[in-house]
């Protein structure tokens, strides 16, 4: 039997083959699948904001991409997978409305991507696949048999990267 | 008065319940008149949440969702937000214009837009009179997709501020024709603070 492991937002959880581990309702939030493509040991991240050292409110890690993406990182290992063998795949950074709260956070979803991507180059992981931006949620599951991370788009069109 | 989980007292809860009965009140008569229907209310839930409880607050966060966002400043910060069914929102829109192809034309979204406009203008005169502060609302702005997904806007938003966000919960409901709105007025812990010392029970403790 295999399970479907859930994550919410802030929030991160390991996972292995014959289970599943999905996040529902990607806004400009960003999802980030790393897994260790021989053991499939992977973990998957929601995170909601790009940068810990602008906030003042960052005790929970699991929000920002940098603090974010050091937590995903630090439990793969501790779970037995290989940082030489580490990937990645990620989705989300919608940008739901056009104007709303520009003013005060920018296109918030587009800053995450950014910050997602520069803190894997700086980690010096691979992205493999990516699905991000545009301006529709996203529910990602990630399969650790596979390495697929399957999309579904509110509507249920849904697509594998 | 410091609100946090635990410490939203019974006092505080009521007052906050009644400014959802009276926005949403308003808002509820607004839409009465010019639908020429009877609106049935419920009475509204003021919750503390953090971040998967605003997530979950329509039920599934994969339930796609008509929702029109408008963001409230001048005293304190908060989100004024409508949100339907797809399906819902469908028979409103119908109802409201009383045509039937409407929700499908490029007009659908401008639509539900602007009963939603009127609604949130009611609730923000509501808050106004209330609490005796000019209040400005942003232009509303719809958006159709996973719950889960436009309920993280203001997440994202007011979690820059505060781990918690306070919620006032209200549904309108046109019982002839089975359609259910939520009304929610969504902020975050320390804007709340401000909303009730203009209510005038600031600084109380305990």
């Amino acid at each position: 039997m295999s399970n479907m492991i859930k994550v919410g937002i802030a929030d991160m959880k390991i996972c292995q083959a014959p289970d599943k581990i999905t996040t529902i309702g990607l806004g400009s939030c960003v999802g980030v699948a790393m897994y260790d493509g021989v053991t499939g040991i992977c973990g998957l991240l929601h995170i909601m904001l790009p940068d810990s050292t602008k906030i003042a409110n960052n005790s929970n890690k699991l929000k920002f991409a940098d603090t974010g993406i050091d937590a995903l990182l630090e439990s793969v290992l501790a779970a037995g997978a290989k940082e030489s063998l580490l990937k990645t795949k990620i989705a989300g950074g919608a940008q739901m409305f056009n104007y709303l709260l520009k003013s005060s956070v920018g296109n918030i979803g587009e800053n995450n991507v950014t910050a997602v991507k520069n803190k894997l180059a700086e980690l010096k992981i691979p992205i493999l696949a990516e699905d991000v931006g545009k301006n529709f949620g996203r529910t990602v599951i990630f399969d650790p048999e596979t390495y697929e991370l399957a999309i579904v788009k509110a509507g249920s069109e849904r697509y594998v990267i | 008065m410091d609100i946090t989980g635990s410490d939203l007292n019974e006092y505080a809860r009521d007052i906050l319940t009644e400014l959802g009965n009276i926005g949403a009140g308003n808002a509820a008569t607004s839409l009465s008149v010019m639908l020429h229907s009877k609106i049935d209310m419920g009475v509204p839930e003021v919750k503390v949440c953090d971040f998967d409880g605003l997530e979950n607050l329509v039920g599934n966060p994969e339930e796609i969702v008509a929702s029109v966002f408008s963001i409230i400043s001048g005293g304190f910060d908060a989100i004024i937000a409508f949100l339907l069914t797809v399906d819902d929102a469908k028979k409103f829109v119908k109802l409201a214009f009383n045509d039937d192809t409407l929700w499908n034309s490029d007009m659908g979204i401008s639509a539900i837009n602007e009963i939603s406009n009127i609604l949130i203008g009611s609730y923000a005169a509501a808050l106004e009179t209330l609490t005796e502060t000019k209040i400005r609302y942003s232009l509303p702005e719809a958006c159709i997709d996973m719950a889960g997904a436009v309920l993280s806007v203001p997440c994202i938003e007011y979690c820059q501020m505060s781990d918690k966000s306070l919620i006032i919960s209200s549904d309108l409901m046109i019982g002839d024709y089975k359609i259910d709105g939520h009304l929610l007025l969504i902020s975050y812990s320390n804007s709340y603070d401000v909303l009730l010392q203009k209510l005038g029970i600031g600084g109380m403790n305990e």
